[in-house]
């Protein structure tokens, strides 16, 4: 019977890709997920372009660049402590794989306290210092301020609405990406302290947080460094 | 499986993922440091996505291991990438008519 067997080649059935079922599993997931990420972005991009007379604001004037980029690094940085963590799993080196995985924990929840930091700034604040207009950034759009007569007066940018309210949309919703990611891998992280972990369960975070990263590396191009305002027009 | 390739040079792939965002920031200031140069908004905006999308890639092929995965399951997960550019092709009647 078992010789039998061996002479049969395998279930095609099984096996073809080569991968396991939750790793297909997981690839499937961010197959969909990536096609909501796309669905965003190219509604962004044919509203962007279709408002480019209508006054679609310089990304670079109201939105903190150098900020987002060291976030940017640092979303990087803990793919790449992800996939030193995968190697620390394949080589069964547990004590390797918690420190990893404790850093990309930390590198998660970095980039959420500064994307909080920066909605919060957009909220409440004064981004002008020393006599320059300051701005808000609501839900829905941006407002410039004014000091008239010790008062504030706000005034609404034509063009800004659209501005506002896709990026809190692409940017919330990626940020709700990380924040499930940071969940799951605490999650992870408690399995392996508590000696139920495998490889294949490592790696597939590891794909999870991976795809995180490479969405975010898109929508920081296209919504913060993309500029579409000749610069001197106003 | 994942076993059984060579494990590439993170650390390198991290190298270039940081210094093609520091060049990614880095363009997408020429604009402000060349005011007189208007036309030259559609050449950043060409580079920006172009090493956006070799960054993407990097990912994609090294830290997600497509690189060492068999070919038939590299087809069936880059194909939502097809259906995505589908999706903004589709769009673009939207943006020359709009």
């Amino acid at each position: 019977m078992s010789e039998a067997a061996a002479a049969t080649p395998g279930d095609v059935r099984k096996q073809v890709l080569g991968v396991t079922d939750g790793k297909m599993a997981m690839w499937i997931f961010l197959g969909s997920d990536g096609m909501s990420f796309m669905g965003l972005i190219a509604a962004y991009v044919v509203l962007r372009i279709n408002n480019l007379d209508n006054d679609w604001p310089s990304p670079g004037e109201y939105l903190g660049i150098q900020l987002t980029a060291f976030n940017t690094f640092v979303l990087i940085c803990s793919s790449v402590t992800m996939v030193k963590a995968f190697e620390g799993a394949l080589a069964n080196d547990v004590p390797k794989l918690k420190k990893y995985l404790l850093l990309t924990i930390l590198g998660g929840a970095s980039f959420l306290g500064m994307q909080v930091y920066e909605y919060n700034h957009f909220f409440a604040n004064t981004h002008g210092v020393d006599g320059a207009d300051p701005f808000r950034l609501f839900l829905s759009g941006i407002w410039e301020g004014k000091l008239i007569d010790g008062e504030w007066a706000w005034s609404h940018l034509k063009g800004s609405t659209l501005f506002g309210s896709t990026f809190f949309v692409m940017s919330a919703f990626h940020g709700c990406h990380v924040f499930s990611g940071v969940v799951y891998l605490f999650f992870i992280y408690i399995g392996v302290c508590n000696g139920s972990w495998n490889k294949n369960r490592i790696e597939i975070v590891g794909l999870y947080w991976h795809f995180v990263d490479l969405v975010w590396i898109v929508i920081f191009t296209i919504v913060y460094l993309v500029e579409t305002k000749v610069p001197g027009s106003s | 499986m994942s076993e059984d390739h060579k494990h590439p040079n993170y650390i390198l792939i991290w190298i270039v993922l940081l210094v093609l965002t520091v060049l990614e920031v880095a363009v997408a200031f020429f604009p402000k440091w060349f005011p007189d140069m208007g036309s030259v908004i559609g050449i950043t905006i060409t580079l920006l996505l172009g090493m956006a999308f070799v960054k993407a890639g990097l990912v994609a092929a090294y830290f997600m291991h497509l690189k060492f995965e068999q070919k038939n399951f590299v087809i069936i997960v880059s194909f939502p990438l097809v259906l995505a550019c589908v999706l903004v092709i589709l769009l673009l009647p939207d943006v020359a008519f709009g």
